[in-house]
């Protein structure tokens, strides 16, 4: 085959570097770029090379931040006795969206998978018992595992748990159940089990 | 259901083939290698996601072609319509399944068991014959399709062995976990393992006491000198008779499990293989002849008819029990049984035949027609003759 273009062929292999970009949309995406104006090419170049200058892991709960401390951590308004451990930042900002949870975070960046290569040491894990071993005033009164209910997620869970327990704070995890707005007889199968499981008594 | 027709694309030896059935009797005949399996084993990956011979995607590609479609359609006893097709693309080594045309998002809650199906082939006789992990298969098919969470706890149990074994071999081979890291997470991994294998291990115990209430009838049906018996074999209690399997037994599993896993802790790390679990289980087959007590194991004693009896017994028995689990008539699939069958049992099974709904048989031997027609009216039966993919 011949390359028309190497340039071209270049942006195509950084993108389908990417997730969940496979080689044909990669090349659209190349494609499409190169029908831009120069001035929009050059806006998105600027913001991906910002993106790793200036965006800094917060030196509190890891989560994306552009300063030494994150405004979450910052914020007087929090509540500094109740923390979230997330997988990623994305679940952060899920979970900010619903205005509902005042407590602080904790970003793991990931999830315990040897498959994959990843081991305790390779997310925020030593991060997060440093924050619980420093706190000696004991303002952490519970931690909430709001991980994904995946196999890794919940070994991961499981593995936490067990490391923060002899701390003496309070450990959850977030219920699993159908979905608000769902009749019970649309639920699949393992939803429901999930649910009869977390019943709640009344 | 009512298998009404199928279209292959690009699908092993066929470039484009489309076929009409019969709601009853479909005789499939035509010389060996010619593709008359095939048909079948399209079925089997629209119904089941996978193919009943085990063969990977890319096996199943027409030669020099990068895409296969199969195209299949359903019709339930109500007259409801049913659409599932499979489009293959090998290029992202990805299938993708639509239903009724739209895209089906989890295959095993929206498809699978849904659209029963009995496959029996030479090849079936591997269960009474073959491995531990042959026996394990049969029966771990059959429950799922009639038991979602089965299906999902077992897929479960699949993936925390193979994470165990993943992280064991990162501590011992690779170096890349510490011994306290790697023993805190073999403890997260292994009290899920026991949660998991309980819950697998239960629903094998009461799915084989119903089970073997169908089996014995149709056992019984077919020979009367000999009693047969499925028992449940795991290393942590032995050899036991399903009834005994109960609840006592199951909590006492779960805690010699956690024991057996402690103790052979440093033989699983050395190793960086899981070696305990319901992965390693058995099903064991016996006849007792009357006066015997324990019975002989089958694998080791039987004879040959012997061995056919059970397996043709065990494939009855999944008949009803689907159709019983379903509500609905499943799809038999004979493919090339009659040749391994002596006259006498050949003649059984035809004569069996017209009590089941839809079936699909092939064959080399067009003489069989012949004996189908004394139990099926002539527009009953359809015929397809299979050369080289073309017709
Ligand atoms: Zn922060």
């Amino acid at each position: 085959m011949i390359v028309t273009s190497e340039s071209l062929e270049n942006l195509i292999n950084e993108f389908s570097k990417l997730p969940s970009i496979g080689r044909k949309t990669a090349r659209r995406l190349a494609l499409h770029l190169v029908r831009q104006s120069d001035d929009d090419v050059l806006k998105l170049s600027e913001a991906v090379k910002n993106v790793k200058e200036k965006i800094k892991f917060c030196r509190i709960c890891c989560n994306i931040t552009e300063d030494e401390i994150c405004k979450i951590c910052l914020s007087s308004q929090r509540d500094k006795s109740i923390l979230c451990v997330v997988e990623e930042p994305q679940d952060v900002y899920v979970i900010e969206k619903t205005n509902e949870f005042k407590g602080l975070y904790h970003v793991l960046h990931g999830r315990i998978s040897p498959l994959e290569n990843i081991g305790p040491d390779d997310i925020r894990i030593k991060e997060l018992l440093n924050r619980i071993n420093k706190d000696d005033k004991q303002n952490i009164k519970e931690i909430i595992l709001a991980l994904n209910p995946t196999t890794e997620g919940e070994t991961t869970i499981l593995y936490l748990s067990r490391l923060i327990k002899p701390f003496g704070m309070k450990v959850s995890r977030i219920a699993r159940g159908i979905p608000i707005g769902t009749d019970i007889e649309f639920a699949d199968e393992i939803t429901l089990i999930k649910a009869l499981e977390g019943r709640i008594y009344i | 259901m009512i298998l009404k027709r199928i279209n292959l694309i690009n699908f092993r030896n066929y470039s484009s083939r489309e076929l009409f059935f019969n709601n009853r009797f479909n005789f499939i005949y035509g010389k060996n290698g010619e593709g008359k399996t095939n048909i079948l084993e399209a079925v089997s990956i629209t119904t089941s996601g996978k193919s009943f011979l085990g063969s990977s995607e890319q096996d199943c590609l027409k030669f020099n072609n990068n895409n296969f479609t199969i195209e299949t359609d359903f019709e339930n006893e109500l007259g409801n319509n049913f659409k599932i097709n499979v489009a293959y693309d090998s290029s992202i080594r990805k299938k993708s399944f639509t239903l009724n045309n739209e895209r089906v998002k989890s295959f095993s809650s929206e498809v699978f068991g849904r659209f029963p199906i009995v496959f029996f082939s030479p090849g079936s006789l591997n269960i009474t014959y073959g491995n531990p992990s042959e026996r394990r298969k049969f029966f771990d098919i059959l429950i799922a399709q009639t038991n979602k969470v089965y299906l999902e706890n077992l897929k479960e149990l699949n993936k925390l062995t193979r994470q165990k074994n993943a992280l064991m071999k990162g501590y011992t081979l690779q170096k890349k976990f510490s011994f306290k890291e790697t023993d805190d997470l073999l403890k997260a991994y292994n009290e899920k393992i026991i949660d998991f294998a309980f819950e697998v291990v239960s629903r094998r115990a009461s799915f084989l006491r119903e089970f073997s209430g169908y089996f014995s009838k149709n056992f019984g049906d077919l020979r009367k000198t000999e009693e047969p018996a499925i028992n449940y074999y795991s290393e942590i209690f032995g050899e036991i008779d399903t009834e005994l399997l109960n609840i006592g037994i199951l909590e006492k599993y779960r805690s010699s499990l956690a024991e057996q896993l402690e103790k052979i802790k440093d033989e699983e790390i050395s190793k960086c293989i899981c070696l305990a679990g319901p992965h390693r289980d058995d099903y064991v087959f016996r006849l007792r002849k009357d006066g015997g007590r324990e019975g002989f194991e089958l694998r080791n004693f039987a004879s040959q008819g012997e061995h056919k009896t059970f397996i043709i017994a065990l494939k009855l028995s999944e008949y009803d029990y689907l159709k019983e689990k379903t509500g609905t008539n499943p799809a038999l699939l004979l493919d090339d049984l009659l040749s391994e069958l002596d006259e006498d049992r050949v003649s059984t099974i035809i004569s069996h035949l017209k009590d089941f709904g839809q079936i699909f048989l092939t064959t080399t031997d067009i003489n069989y027609l012949e004996k189908l027609r004394n139990f099926f009216r002539e527009d009953e039966i359809s015929i397809y003759n299979i050369t080289n993919g073309l017709n």
